[in-house]
């Protein structure tokens, strides 16, 4: 490719790059506080008020947590998606969200601290993507996407299984709204350490899908074009999903299960870039946290109390798919 | 026989046996079941010995500071809310006299009442859980149980309580942290915050409904003078965090930490526990000798084994 070519593929990510950073500037300006965007441009040298010190150690976290999770579940679901050449794939598609869920909710039962509840998410989601993967590779059916999907299918649905039982034991006044609310997905629980803790998992997971590029797009064909170009399909594949799952489990533990990113992402990034990997996974992930910020804003957009982020994901990822769905189709 | 009819019929049977009333019917054990665990707290305070089992066990630490027989009650599962459902052949099996359910008296609860009534053929009877109405409830359970005598002076007692309580001259502005990061709350005029709003202190979470989530951002924009919490793990994290501890102004922000053992003192449940939380609102310095013939009379443990609020450095 030329370098004028270069340059003008580059252009959309980079566009979607840099309207995510205006969002997050904006997200970091605005807040309960009232803290004046100059206070805060202060407190960001070290000369700012205690109150500005104050919104910005507060934002921070939250709107790292925000960026990352929305750009991790972006991410995996379009790396889900390209593996399995199915746009319906999602990041849950191993059943990683119900076993964070799972995770998180055991870990509230039993009355650990929010650092433990986060931990036990990021390790349930791993077991139950693990699960998957592990089933999976012990069946000889085809290429093994369909191993894959259906193995998925029943890590989540033990997950949930599992989730239900802590649910139906938690005790009433005080257990079951935390699970509930944690299941219903929050930014604001992370703490900045947290927040980066996220961070480097899901940038491992990303760096290894970008990595993979246009692999990825090979390994879409089917496992035996894929050797036939001299890849090794399996352990690629392998990689590529484990590489997902690291993102969702991360993501999932911090923000807890906010659906739609994930599907809704990577299909708007899909119109703007096209369907390299190399370019969909990077602009999939700039979309995803541009989602994830503004369903953040949204949700303390009404009130002091925070509308669970999950919700509005749902509420507005659903009919937002529903119209991207119904543009292309007629398009095509 | 229809299950209803015999419903009515031992219904019937039970009004009778109470007219007849507490010494002239002879002490009974383990016949009563509580709707809830507001209603097991209830029935525990006023005749232990009815009671069938617990809605749900108490914590282990609960266990080991309530007398022996608490720990020797099943778990029977609750019916209606939350928590474990029970199963409703297993405890027609335990051939109870009487259900009793303690909290919201409106439409749904009646016939939720009146529906467990038909399908277990037990009398049903629903007490209101209003806070200020717990010397009601006290003396109307004492007279279904045949403790009107015990009742009576526990009632007197928690009116007297409550008397006080109402009388208190108010409290700091504050923020009730629950769950383990602290962020869910009860919002003015929830159950969960009644008894400290009750007392003259401000709530702070305002504008919302019953229990909810707020962000960090929004607890610091509040600035409450005091956090208040139940939860010991979150007091121990919040203790030295910026955030929680440190006001708008630069200042230090109180943090109160109450008791949550047997039972938390402002809610979970939302039953007569939160007549020790009053006792304390209304005379602090006072409230220790109170709080303790409280906890016998309520719970039935020594006064060595109370514990007090503590506001946290």
């Amino acid at each position: 490719m030329d370098p004028v070519s270069r340059l003008k593929a580059a252009l959309p990510p980079a566009g979607l790059v840099l309207l995510t950073l205006a969002g997050a500037i904006g997200v970091l300006a605005t807040g309960p506080l009232g803290v004046a965007p100059d206070a805060l441009l202060a407190a960001l040298i070290g000369r700012g008020s205690v109150e500005a010190e104050l919104a910005l150690a507060l934002r921070g976290p939250r709107l790292l947590a925000a960026l990352t999770c929305g750009a991790a579940l972006a991410g995996a679901g379009a790396g889900f998606q390209i593996l399995f050449r199915n746009p319906l794939a999602a990041p849950d598609l191993l059943g990683v969200s119900s076993g964070a869920g799972f995770g998180a909710a055991l870990a509230l039962l039993l009355g650990a601290g929010a650092a433990m509840v986060q931990g036990a998410a990021f390790a349930g989601g791993l077991a139950a993507g693990a699960l998957a993967l592990a089933c999976a590779a012990l069946t000889r059916s085809g290429d093994g996407r369909l191993a894959l999907i259906l193995c998925g299918v029943v890590a989540g649905a033990l997950a949930s299984a599992g989730l239900g039982l802590v649910v139906v034991l938690a005790e009433p006044y005080s257990q079951l709204p935390s699970i509930t609310y944690w299941l219903l997905g929050s930014f604001t629980r992370a703490t900045l350490g947290e927040a980066v803790g996220a961070v480097i998992p899901v940038a491992l997971g990303a760096g290894v899908l970008i990595w993979l590029g246009f692999r990825l797009d090979i390994l879409s064909l089917g496992d035996e074009q894929a050797r036939s170009l001299g890849l090794a399909a399996r352990p690629l594949r392998l990689l590529a999903l484990a590489a997902a799952a690291l993102m969702t489990s991360s993501a999932v533990a911090v923000a807890g299960i906010v659906g739609w990113i994930g599907l809704l992402a990577p299909h708007a990034a899909r119109l703007i870039v096209g369907e390299r990997a190399g370019r969909l996974i990077p602009a999939s992930m700039a979309l995803g946290a541009l989602f994830a910020l503004v369903i953040d804003r949204l949700a303390t957009a009404f009130g002091p109390a925070e509308i669970p982020v999950g919700l509005l994901s749902a509420a507005i990822g659903a009919p937002a798919f529903l119209i991207l769905f119904v543009a292309t189709s007629r398009r095509s | 026989m229809t299950l209803s009819r015999r419903s009515a019929l031992i219904g019937a049977a039970s009004a009778a046996t109470l007219a007849a009333c507490d010494s002239a019917s002879p002490r009974r054990v383990g016949d009563v079941i509580a709707a809830g665990q507001p209603a097991a707290l209830l029935i525990w305070a006023v005749a232990r010995e009815r009671l069938a089992g617990w809605p749900r066990k108490p914590s282990a630490g609960a266990l080991g500071a309530l007398p022996s027989l608490a720990a020797d009650l099943p778990e029977l599962g609750a019916m209606g809310g939350g928590g474990r459902p029970a199963n409703l052949e297993a405890l027609a099996a335990l051939r109870p006299r009487l259900v009793i359910d303690y909290g919201d008296t409106d439409p749904e609860d009646r016939l939720l009442g009146d529906r467990m009534k038909a399908r277990l053929g037990v009398d049903w009877r629903l007490i209101d859980g209003a806070l200020t109405r717990i010397p009601d409830a006290i003396r109307e359970a004492g007279a279904l149980l045949d403790a009107g005598r015990a009742a009576a002076g526990l009632a007197d007692e928690a009116a007297r309580v409550l008397d006080r309580w109402r009388r208190a001259s108010g409290g700091a502005a504050f923020y009730y942290a629950r769950g383990a990061d602290g962020l869910e709350t009860g919002f003015r005029g929830s159950l969960a915050t009644e008894v400290l709003e009750g007392a003259g202190w401000t709530n702070v979470a305002g504008r919302s409904r019953d229990i909810g989530r707020i962000t960090r951002e929004q607890f610091a924009a509040w600035d409450p003078e005091v956090l208040v919490t139940l939860n010991r793990d979150f007091a121990a994290a919040a203790r030295n965090d910026a955030v929680w501890r440190t006001r708008r102004d630069g200042g230090r922000r109180r943090l109160l930490l109450l008791p949550d053992s047997p039972f938390g003192w402002i809610d979970r449940p939302p039953s007569v526990n939160r007549l020790l939380a009053c006792a304390w609102l209304a005379d602090p310095a006072g409230a220790p000798m109170a709080v303790a013939s409280l906890t016998r009379r309520l719970y039935g443990m020594a006064p060595a084994e109370v514990a007090m609020p503590q506001w946290i450095r």
